[in-house]
């Protein structure tokens, strides 16, 4: 094959195959324009290429005008789509600039196709030989046509709109950017300066020459293209960066003990991260379904759980949960679950994605926390018992003396000749009903005592109250203090452990009683008020007579293991602060405008359930 | 000595403790009178028939102690048992102290009850005729003239009619008019019983309490 025929086409060749490339780039992301201009500029260039063979090898001047004229069509492709690519790979460009160029290249099309015999001869007078690369090859001669200035003149334009945008390019502080404006800002400069140079010197008929545009383009190709590939080469390195991290992601999640879900949800299929997978014991490859999933949930978790994910799903909030998963051969196992649902254009929820936390451990530390709070609770509990335990005693003395006293009077009243069997029946009776008195006192007792089981059950307040005043009743005499208790009536009931709630209310009483033990035994009063605070909470207020408290000491009462009391442990307060607390209610303190102080506390209502 | 005259007085808060401790008492054959607190009893008229009480430490308001002292100091010696809930020792050694018979402990056994009820009793019983002739003595006092009574003062203290008429500026024989009417009017057989009787009522020594 002759050397000619081997460069045009290698150069054709080249061209077609970047433009492939690149085409298929943009196929796959449709929204690379760079690469799909880059494609149409090489697919022009590797057509003028193949006119430009065509031409060399004419066989006539008829031939020759008409391979001109339709060599107009991939110039005018090439100059289009070369500012079409300059304008979205550099990002810059005057606009009504590449329109003018545009619009004068579609300018000299109509001319071309309108002329006698094309845009670039007015008349052709015959087909010069011409030695080019070893063989003999023709080139038309003919009378210039004006127009072909058109051709010129757009070229020209192209070169200020390329330089115009490989400037603005330079100037921008992005890595890469001068090496970019001059790579390809060059290139394409310097190529379109030798075609501007060499068709003029052709042109003006001062050499003869083959056209050989194809061949200056096919290096500007390649310089744009090495650019272009960068970006290429860049996207491979970003994908395995991105595998790579989706790899760290996953250990990192694994090693946090986290497994990344996600749940498309039209399709309802679940993803999890593999290695989460491992971890959490969820089957291997299977697909799953959210249903599928649902089936590990713990049975009592199911429920709230599908809840809160629907909630989310219609958009109100992140989906947020704690619940438990059983799967086949594992522990049970506490986990923290996030997401997050997308939405798409008229929000309807597209798919959910987010991580589940293994915190069995953390659920452990808190049930221990729990146990050893309720250790403490207890021991408080007992050390206030303790405290009255001369009064408990003589409050149990009570029956006790009724009982020993009626029974010893009715065995005298045996004794008698005449026995009066009313009487005894009397004391009898008596003597049942002290039983059962001490045995309320000791039930009492115990079940403070008890270290059980907190049942948070719908609580009638008052009882509590007045329970703890009879429990007390011996104390308080002891201390000489009166209470005095005001319960608003048709008080709701409250929800609560009975045993805290006491517990709490013997605290404030002890410390009510404390406050006032130095003053006159007048002065010695105690009210307790209970009230409706508002629809949802009961308040009850402790009202003391005593010092009141200093006001620096205010929050430090609250505070584990102060205290005012020679032997106090300091944990009265705080305890009953976070008893409430749990309730749901507060506890705090303020001195009256008079004298003492009030301790005030709240408690949920029990909400009737509707029926 | 079971005899329905004897009257015990019985004071608790507790109104089974009051109810079981007041049939216990009289099925031993005592006459009963119950009070539920300190303030009930002290409003009820004091008793002239031979008679005791039983009363209960801790109560509110005003406690068997403070009871106690308010019977010394309105000079009622009547004889208190205690009985408490929780028998504190300095409690105890108070009421001991003040007067008191016994100090029993909660719950009270019949036989310890009874025999402190029985003391008690018994030694009302002694004080009993003496307050009797003490109180006549004292009402006797009464009716003595503001000079009768000044001529009485002078003889305990052991003063001659010539020294008692010159430390009030008079003459000896109007003396002894005084002096025999005071002794008629007190009804006193000496003048030895006079001044012991005096001596009771604390009447002639500096820190001994006036009659009212």
């Amino acid at each position: 094959m002759s050397g000619v025929t081997v460069t045009w086409l290698s150069a054709a060749v080249v061209s077609w195959t970047l433009g492939a490339i690149h085409g298929a780039a943009w196929l796959q992301s449709r929204k690379a324009w760079p690469n799909l201009y880059f494609a149409l500029t090489a697919f022009s260039v590797a057509a003028m290429g193949l006119f430009e063979l065509a031409m060399m090898r004419a066989q006539s001047l008829a031939q020759i005008a008409e391979l001109i004229r339709w060599a107009q069509l991939p110039l005018f492709t090439f100059m289009a789509s070369l500012i079409g690519f300059i304008h979205f790979f550099f990002r810059a460009g005057r606009p009504w600039l590449a329109l003018t160029i545009i619009g004068l290249r579609a300018f000299s099309l109509v001319v071309d196709w309108r002329a006698p015999v094309n845009v670039m001869f007015q008349m052709m007078t015959k087909l010069l030989p011409v030695r080019v690369m070893g063989e003999t090859v023709v080139v038309p001669v003919g009378v210039p046509n004006p127009w072909a200035m058109l051709n010129a003149v757009t070229i020209l334009l192209t070169l200020i709109f390329t330089v115009d945008a490989a400037v603005v390019v330079w100037r921008r502080r992005e890595p890469g950017a001068q090496r970019r404006a001059l790579i390809v800002g060059g290139s394409i400069v310097l190529c379109l300066l030798l075609a501007l140079a060499h068709a003029s010197l052709v042109n003006f008929g001062i050499i003869h020459a083959p056209c050989c545009n194809s061949l200056f383009f096919c290096f500007v190709l390649i310089a744009m293209g090495f650019e272009l590939s960068r970006d290429v080469i860049g996207s491979a390195r970003i994908a395995k960066e991105l595998h790579d991290n989706l790899e760290s992601m996953d250990l990192a999640a694994s090693a946090a003990r986290q497994v990344l879900w996600r749940w498309e949800i039209p399709e309802d299929y679940v993803w999890f991260s593999p290695s989460g997978r491992r971890l959490f014991g969820f089957p291997e490859g299977m697909p799953m379904t959210r249903e599928g999933v649902a089936e590990w949930v713990h049975a009592e978790d199911r429920e709230a759980t599908r809840r809160k994910m629907l909630r989310a799903q219609l958009g109100g909030e992140d989906f947020q949960a704690e619940l438990r998963m059983l799967l086949p051969d594992r522990p049970v196992r506490w986990v923290a679950a996030y997401g997050k649902v997308d939405f798409d254009a008229v929000h309807r929820p597209l798919r959910m994605r987010g991580v589940f936390v293994d915190i069995t451990e953390r659920k452990a530390m808190e049930m221990q926390l729990a146990e050893q709070r309720m250790e403490l609770t207890h021991l408080t509990r007992v050390t206030m018992l303790s405290e009255l335990s001369g009064s408990l005693a003589h409050e149990l003395n009570q029956p006790l003396t009724a009982i020993l006293s009626n029974a010893q009077a009715a065995q005298r009243f045996l004794g008698k000749d005449a026995v009066d069997l009313g009487e005894v029946r009397e004391i009898l009776k008596d003597i049942v009903q002290e039983d059962q008195r001490a045995g309320e006192i000791i039930r009492r007792m115990r079940s403070m005592l008890k270290k059980g089981e907190v049942q948070m059950v719908a609580r009638d307040l008052g009882a509590k109250i007045n329970d703890v005043i009879a429990m007390m009743h011996s104390d308080l005499v002891g201390r000489n203090t009166t209470v005095v208790t005001r319960l608003a009536p048709d008080l709701p009931l409250v929800s609560g452990d009975r045993v805290q709630l006491q517990q709490v209310v013997l605290n404030l009483i002890i410390n009510g009683c404390d406050s006032m033990s130095t003053n006159p035994p007048e002065e010695r009063q105690l009210l307790i008020q209970a009230e409706l605070e508002s629809e949802e909470e009961v308040r009850v207020s402790v009202v003391d007579r005593g010092t009141g408290i200093d006001s620096n000491l205010m929050e430090r009462i609250f505070q584990p293991f102060y205290t005012t009391k020679a032997n106090g442990l300091g944990l009265g307060l705080p305890l009953s602060q976070s008893i409430i607390a749990a309730h749901g209610g507060r506890l705090w303190a303020e001195n009256n405008p008079g004298q003492g102080a009030t301790f005030h506390f709240t408690l949920r209502v029990v909400k009737p359930e509707p029926v | 000595m079971t005899d329905l005259e004897h009257q015990v007085y019985l004071v608790d808060d507790d109104p089974a403790v009051l109810k079981a401790l007041g049939r216990l008492l009289r099925s031993a054959g005592y006459g009963v009178t119950s009070f539920a607190s300190a303030k009930e009893f002290m409003r009820a008229p004091l008793p002239e028939a031979p008679c005791c009480l039983v009363l209960d430490v801790t109560m509110p308001e005003i406690s068997g102690l403070e009871l106690q002292q308010w019977l010394l100091r309105v000079d009622n010696p009547l004889p208190i048992v205690f009985v408490t809930g929780n028998g504190e020792i300095p409690t105890s050694v108070t009421a001991m102290k003040s007067g008191a018979v016994d100090f029993l402990t909660k719950p009270v056994n019949e036989d310890d009850l009874l025999q402190a009820v029985e003391a008690a009793l018994r030694r009302d019983q002694e004080t009993r005729p003496v307050r009797r002739k003490m109180k006549a003595f004292e009402d006797r006092l009464a009716t003595l003239t503001p000079r009768e009574r000044e001529v009485l003062e002078h003889v305990v203290s052991g003063q001659l009619n010539k020294q008692i008429a010159g430390a009030l500026g008079t003459v000896e024989q109007t003396i002894k008019h005084h002096r025999g009417k005071l002794m008629e009017k007190t009804g006193v057989q000496s003048l030895a019983e006079l001044v012991l009787l005096c001596a009771r009522a604390g009447i002639g020594s500096g820190n001994a309490r006036r009659p009212p």
